[in-house]
């Protein structure tokens, strides 16, 4: 059995690893002849976040805007309606499957309809963001808040439990681990989702701005803003980590 | 002595989309308050759904049953029933202390009068007073058991009912187990309904052991172990009395 890492190489060979990375395509692409415009080299996108600064921060803060407020409305919908879902089979059966319809449409299919309805403001970005992590919230949650054994239901009943006490004191908290499980998936994709929303229609945000720079053959404003969005993704995603371990202190 | 529990023509099963399924029959069993009764039988017979009718999780199919002289439901309003399930049925996100205190927590509006145990002697008493701010995931299953048992105490029941409560676990934790609930039992005075697998605990902890039968589930018989037995209900484990009982034991499980 090799020995595991010392704890600060676990953390040095990742970095040296992408560092090793960059340096090889700092050198390579220009000897291989790829004009800048086309890939840019790391120093040509390290000099946007110098130089262009304030585009970046203005295409951030309304991305960073949307997917928020995109988690929390899709997830809290999903929350919601996993709860009557599960406290109501009737209207599970007559809603799920539509539910179900709904998300086999893709989101590129969506998002124009939903800048149709909603016109050019931030509205329709956070709705697909939030439209894109309904779903496995939804799921997730329903399966959770179904996750309670037998004989925790017998126990409750034993101590003569209530509806309410049953949903607050045994099936949320038994909900949480699945719950987080997607609030994490839900990070990433809610910025996916304003991402998507800004390329359709805006002149706001690091989708706008990922497609001007495309069409401009500004390679290096391209790749700038890619590193800002998975760096918002990893943020968020981080964010999500922090609540859990805090919310699930067992394990 | 007061009747803890008393049955007459009890049939008991669960309601099927199909129909009733009877799983017992025709049971008539009385039970004094402050009894200890264990309750062996094959897989299959009914020993849980027997505890489960008692318990008011599950309505009787026919027949009469009183529990301490008043409906199975009103008793467990009262929370003068406990149950301990065969798997702990710890809350994982519940402390050692948060899961002997559930029941400070749920079902109060039922319950009508105050509980004046206090969660750190009972801590103490099961032997857990330092591990109350563990999780359940940080003890073993002999621990974990103990805490359960202590939840079951919290309410003073009247009536505890344990299915299986240490089925899971090794001989010797097991024995050290059984000693202690015998402790428990004689302190508390309440009438416990004990579902073993094993003959040698049937034998050891039950003053009378009621042994049913399956296909069709029955009544067996009932062996009255009283006489073999001190004043405080012990009996050492290899005192000839107890090694025949098991021996008798053996037998009626193996009769058809
Ligand atoms: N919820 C249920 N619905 C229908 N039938 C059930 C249900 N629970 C148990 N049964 C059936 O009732 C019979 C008695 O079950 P029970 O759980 O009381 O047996 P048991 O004596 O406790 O067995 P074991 O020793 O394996 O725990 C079994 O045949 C079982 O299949
Ligand atoms: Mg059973």
């Amino acid at each position: 059995m090799s020995k595991p890492f010392a704890r600060r190489w676990r953390l040095v060979l990742p970095l040296a690893g992408a560092a090793s990375i960059l340096l090889f395509w700092q050198f390579l692409i220009p000897a291989a002849g790829v004009p800048p415009y086309i890939v840019p080299t790391p120093a040509r996108v390290a000099a946007v976040f110098a130089h262009d600064w304030s585009l970046l921060w203005g295409g951030f803060v309304p991305t960073l805007l949307e997917s928020i407020a995109g988690f929390a409305l899709g997830n809290s919908v999903a929350v919601l309606l996993a709860v009557l879902f599960v406290y109501n089979r009737r209207f599970e059966a007559a809603y799920f499957p539509v539910v179900l319809f709904f998300n086999t449409i893709p989101v590129l299919a969506l998002a124009p309809v939903i800048i149709l309805i909603f016109g050019l403001g931030m509205l329709p970005k956070i709705i697909i963001a939030a439209v894109i992590c309904f779903f496995p919230t939804l799921v997730n949650m329903i399966r959770g808040l179904q996750a309670v054994s037998t004989s925790e239901l017998e126990l409750f009943r034993v101590l003569s439990a209530t509806r309410a006490e049953v949903f607050w004191r045994l099936r949320l908290p038994r909900a949480m681990p699945y719950l987080f499980a997607s609030l994490r998936i839900a990070s990433a994709t809610a910025v996916i989702g304003a991402v998507v929303g800004e390329w359709i229609g805006s002149d706001k945000g690091l989708g706008a701005l990922i497609i001007q720079s495309t069409f401009n053959y500004q390679s290096d404003r391209l790749y700038a803003a890619i590193v800002v969005s998975s760096s918002l993704a990893i943020a968020l995603f981080l964010i999500v980590v922090a609540v859990e371990s805090r919310v699930i202190r067992y394990r | 002595m007061a009747e803890a529990i008393r049955a007459r023509g009890l049939e008991i099963g669960y309601e099927l989309e199909t129909g009733p399924l009877s799983v017992l029959g025709s049971l008539d069993l009385t039970i004094a308050e402050g009894e200890f009764l264990t309750i062996l039988g094959p897989s299959g017979c009914g020993k849980s759904t027997l505890l489960r009718v008692i318990a008011d999780l599950l309505e009787p199919l026919g027949g009469a049953l009183q529990v301490l002289g008043e409906t199975p439901a009103a008793v467990r309003a009262r929370r003068d029933v406990a149950f301990v399930f065969q798997d702990s049925t710890l809350l994982p996100w519940r402390t050692v202390r948060g899961n002997v205190e559930l029941p400070l927590l749920v079902g109060r509006r039922s319950l009508g009068r105050q509980i004046t145990t206090s969660v750190d002697e009972l801590l103490a008493l099961v032997g857990l007073a330092e591990l109350a701010n563990r999780f359940p995931h940080q003890l073993s299953g002999g621990q974990r058991q103990r805490v359960a048992i202590a939840r079951a105490l919290l309410c003073n029941p009247r009536i505890l009912l344990m299915d299986e409560p240490f089925g899971a676990l090794d001989e010797m934790t097991r024995d050290r187990l059984n000693d202690e609930l015998l402790r428990l039992w004689r302190r508390t005075g309440a009438t416990i309904l004990f579902v073993t697998h094993s003959i040698m605990e049937a034998a050891y902890m039950g003053q009378r052991v009621l042994v049913l039968g399956a296909n069709p589930g029955r009544v067996k018989t009932i062996l009255d172990l009283r006489l073999s037995k001190d004043a405080t209900g012990h009996c050492p484990r290899e005192a000839p009395a107890l090694v025949e009982a098991m021996g008798r034991l053996r037998q009626e499980l193996a009769r058809e």
